[in-house]
């Protein structure tokens, strides 16, 4: 008679027989886990590296950074799987930190039968693995309540529970410690998914990120924030658009005075004319300092401005030079006979946006090209508003059309303008009759409406066809790196 | 102390809320996604609002996370706390178009304003990076740290007058993360802390004045001034004081004005001369003034160089009489010639009239009864002036009371139209109902000025002991007028 033990080392009936009673104790007595299953690192051919490779196959042993060793895109399952599990309820207090609330003791465990989780989900779990615990739903939250918020758990560790373990000592539970998820890039598939309703049917145009991450809402009170400092100092500098500058005649100290009988009047100061009398146009702003000009003329006089200045242009002329950066405001002074600068516009947004363009983020929002490799060159007068322009060099094809007339630089990609039937447009190269004929395309604005491209200056343009372009904005460890082999 | 506050530190954070907004994270799927930047220290409410008052709310991630952690005065940038700075300024005048105001061409009010000195302070501000990876934390500092080199530039006001609007963002410390390697069994969340010190100031408001022009200078020299001896007396416990000085001995007095205009008043207007220029006669009088011959000069030329800004009938011009006292009116500029000023006088600056009773008796003589002259409601005005010797009162009504210019009538002889009257030029008669008497006789009054109003004009006039003048018209040197615009 073999000795007496209860240790087996093989699976048998006895494991079996307990294995059962424990996976029925789950199925009576706990609680349904909806379980997002974790698939792998999401990565792409596009931006590999050797530290950051591109997997061909998704698997959960990937590593998406072998640098960091981090795995920040990840890829769930679409489908959710229920499983059955416990723990203990704990009483949740909230901590406030420099974030907003938290819950302090937000890690629960979570303990979930071995062979029935290996069943249905085909795997063990493993960190990053996602569980839903439909029972801690919020159906009266701060919101709308159409939606009942659903709670969120990553799994942060995966072991065999302590308490799992039969007479025959071996294992029928996992023990997974859970935290709440956070809305991050790490679970962004998972929160990007549609939200439900009561019927579990998705609802249009709304995530769950919407419904359960405070993204949105730090994001308006950003806003609000921002709006606010704009609204203190729009600009850089300081704003003197609503002060008047009195003019005055330099040897006697006296105002100068326009009366009706000169014949220099100028109407557009019509609203200060009073009886006989009106002010004269000083030939500087009498408020200086730092950063303030803003290139308008002083005491909100008329200006025109472009990138050449008017033909036969008047006394106290104004006109703003937007083809200098930073803009520049002139003012015509018969006495010169000349244009005369007034001042640069160097007052500046100071909200980080994508145009800011001072001298340090102007190397950074920077998205124009130098363009490289000329087939096709010609020199034409065209005139403002014109959209198709017929060149006299033979048809030559090529990847981008540059216009250019003095500072004004007009680019477009051939290929993202081919000929369409609807809306009907012949593409921006065309061969008419032998030569090159360039349409200019249809661009779409920010509300989407389809924009017909013009000339806006009449003048002699650059029609230049090239084949290559680079970027102005390269990384400095990238630039003019080798291209080609030795 | 009464109470101010205008959010100056607030104004502080705000801006460095602003600097550190609409960064962006990269996802791997190339997903931008902005980084929301708050307040670090919010109410305990607000952040339960903010996680919509659940549990289950997901916070997220990347955040950052701005606060004040110290406030210290700066001793090295303290300047004079009694210094005051001044600017003087000119508004854009503004005009309403249907509820809309918008700046015109014109010059609109001015103004003044002072500034005390303001108390410089260093502030000390965190700024905590939450993010859910290394590589996340690399992608949000490289893009905030090149923009401190090592400071960056922050205004908290784009105010023209707000000297204490403009300061920077030093970055003085970087905490790389709140973890520590190794982890061990806990996970907790990773912050990168950026602590940024900023010398700013704190500033009393300001005062906002009338602008502040010189418009008169009288300068004036004393041949002898003279010392009180105090008033202090041993024993009796009396304040000691100081002595004061008297000038006294005026030898010469010389008054410059902005302009060095002299002003003729007459008939309601009012017309601008140069210094060296004048009327004829230069002296009030019954007749009217011939110019000199100069150029018309353009009051506008004037209100230019006065604080305030013209307002049509409600400007004022200020008229110093020999008695001391002030003629008051307001103008408006002639709308056909803008040389010229339109002025209404306030009655009440006017020298008042001097009551006469029928008994020829002045309100300052103790036997005065206007109660019981023929004209008791006005005894401080005549109807008209007239020429006797060509004007036929008629039948007038009981009290008419005329100025006449010419002399009529003789002892024992009668007229048709005044009847036994016997009257001199520059006397003020008076029909009892019956008969025209004089109640005024200018040969009694040689020493006297007497002020009366003449109804048919609405003129004031003054008898000067020798002849009727208008009372206030006439020409004033620039000393002797002035304008609040």
């Amino acid at each position: 008679m073999p000795r007496l033990s209860l240790y087996k080392p093989e699976y048998g009936l006895d494991y079996n027989f307990i294995d059962r009673q424990v996976s029925e104790m789950f199925q009576a007595g706990g609680t349904d886990v909806y379980l997002h299953k974790y698939l792998g690192a999401n990565t792409s051919a596009d931006n590999a590296t050797a530290d950051q490779p591109n997997y061909a196959q998704t698997s959960i042993t990937n590593i998406q950074d072998l640098l960091l060793l981090e795995n920040r895109d990840r890829t769930y399952d679409t489908q959710v799987y229920r499983i059955r599990g416990l723990y203990n309820v704990q009483q949740s207090e909230f901590s406030l930190s420099q974030f907003g609330l938290f819950i302090d003791n937000d890690t629960i465990f979570l303990e979930i039968h071995i062979n029935d989780f290996i069943k249905y989900i085909g795997r063990k779990p493993i960190n990053g693995d996602v569980i839903e615990l439909p029972h801690l739903r919020d159906d009266f939250a701060l919101n709308n309540l159409s939606f009942a918020l659903p709670r969120y758990y990553v799994v942060d560790d995966v072991g065999r529970s302590s308490g799992g373990f039969s007479v025959t000592w071996q294992p029928h539970l996992y023990r997974l410690r859970c935290k709440k998820v956070t809305d991050s890039q790490q679970f962004a598939s998972i929160f990007n998914q549609p939200a439900t309703d009561a019927n579990g049917d998705p609802v249009a145009n709304t995530t769950l990120l919407d419904i359960l991450s405070t993204q949105n809402t730090a994001l308006s009170i950003n806003d609000a924030v921002v709006n606010q400092a704009e609204a203190d100092a729009a600009k850089s500098g300081y704003e003197t658009r609503q002060f008047y500058t009195l003019a005055v005649d330099p040897n006697t100290g006296k105002p100068v005075l326009e009366t009706a009988d000169q014949s220099t009047l100028d109407a557009s100061n019509a609203s200060n004319i009073n009886a006989a009398a009106v002010n004269g146009v000083p030939v500087r702003t009498g408020y200086t300092g730092y950063l303030v000009g803003d290139g308008f003329p002083v005491n909100g006089y008329a200006f025109g401005f472009g990138i050449q200045f008017p033909n036969n242009p008047a006394d106290n002329d104004f006109y703003l030079r937007v083809d200098f950066l930073p803009n520049r405001l002139f003012r015509y002074d018969t006495q010169v006979n000349g244009w005369v600068v007034v001042e640069d516009a160097v007052r500046m947004n100071m909200t980080n946006n994508d145009t800011r363009s001072t001298l340090k983020t102007s190397f950074i929002n920077n998205s124009d090209y130098i363009y490289n490799d000329s087939v096709a060159v010609d020199y034409i007068e065209l005139t403002v508003g014109q959209t198709q322009i017929n060149t006299s060099v033979s048809y030559q094809t090529g990847l981008y059309v540059v216009l250019k007339y003095q500072t004004t630089i007009l680019a477009y990609v051939v290929a993202d303008h081919p000929m369409t039937t609807s809306p009907s447009y012949p593409g921006i190269l065309v061969n008419n009759s032998g030569h090159l004929q360039i349409n200019l395309p249809k661009i779409p604005d920010v509300n989407n409406n389809l924009v017909q491209q013009t000339i806006p200056y009449a003048g002699q343009w650059t029609i230049n066809i090239c084949n290559n372009r680079e970027a102005q904005r390269q990384s400095l460890s990238t630039a003019l790196r080798p291209k080609a082999d030795f | 102390m009464q109470f101010f506050y205008d959010g100056q530190i607030r104004r502080y954070l705000t801006q460095t809320i602003r600097v550190l907004s609409n960064f962006v994270v990269k996802y791997g799927d190339g997903t931008l996604v902005r980084v929301p930047v708050m307040y670090g220290d919010s109410d305990r409410q607000v952040g339960s609002i903010i996680s919509q008052n659940s549990a289950n709310a997901v916070a997220s991630v990347p955040r950052i996370a701005v606060y004040i952690s110290g406030l210290d005065i700066d001793h090295s940038r303290l300047g004079d706390a009694s210094y005051v700075g001044k600017l003087n300024f000119r508004e854009r005048d503004i005009q309403v178009d249907n509820g809309q105001q918008t700046y015109n061409q014109a010059q609109g009010k001015n103004y003044t304003i002072e500034r005390l000195m303001p108390t410089p302070f260093k502030l000390t501000m965190k700024c905590d990076i939450w993010s859910s990876s290394t590589e996340q934390k690399l992608q949000i500092l490289e893009q905030i740290m090149v923009l401190f080199n090592p400071s960056l530039e922050i205004q908290t006001t784009d105010n023209y007058i707000d000297w204490t609007s403009l300061s920077v963002l030093n970055l003085s410390s970087v905490n790389w993360s709140s973890r520590q390697v190794p982890v061990g069994t806990e996970n907790p969340i990773d912050i990168a802390t950026l602590t940024f010190d900023s010398p700013i100031w704190i500033s009393p408001p300001v005062k906002v004045k009338h602008l502040g022009v010189i418009t008169k200078i009288i300068t004036s020299i004393y041949n002898n001034y003279q010392t009180d001896s105090d008033s202090y007396v041993q024993g009796l416990g009396e304040p000691l004081t100081t002595g004061t000085s008297f000038l006294s001995d005026l030898l010469s007095q010389e008054v410059t004005t902005v302009s060095d205009y002299i002003i003729q008043i007459y008939n309601g207007e009012a017309i601008l001369l140069t210094s060296n220029e004048g009327y004829t006669p230069r002296e009030p009088n019954l007749d009217i003034p011939t110019r000199g011959g100069s150029a018309a000069i353009n009051w506008h030329d004037l209100f230019d160089r006065y604080p305030g800004k013209y307002i049509a009938g409600s400007s004022m011009l200020y008229l110093t009489q020999p008695n001391g006292t002030e003629v008051v009116g307001t103008f408006a500029i002639n709308p056909l010639d803008s040389t010229r000023l339109n002025v209404t006088y306030f009655a009440d600056t006017l020298v008042p009239n001097t009551g006469i009773d029928s008994n020829g008796y002045l309100d300052t003589n103790q036997n005065y009864n206007a109660a019981a002259s023929y004209r008791p409601s006005s005894p401080g005005t005549f109807d008209a002036i007239v020429n006797p010797q060509t004007y036929n009162p008629g039948t007038p009504s009981v009290g008419l009371r005329l100025l006449i210019i010419e002399d009529i009538g003789s002892s024992g002889h009668t007229t048709e139209a005044w009847g036994s009257l016997v009257a001199k030029a520059n006397d003020i008669i008076e029909w009892t109902g019956s008969q025209w008497h004089v109640i005024f006789d200018y040969t009694h009054f040689s020493d006297t000025m007497v002020w009366q109003t003449n109804i048919y004009t609405g003129v004031q006039y003054l008898w000067n002991g020798v002849q009727w003048v208008k009372s206030f018209e006439g020409e004033y040197t620039s000393s002797q007028w002035r304008i609040v615009l």
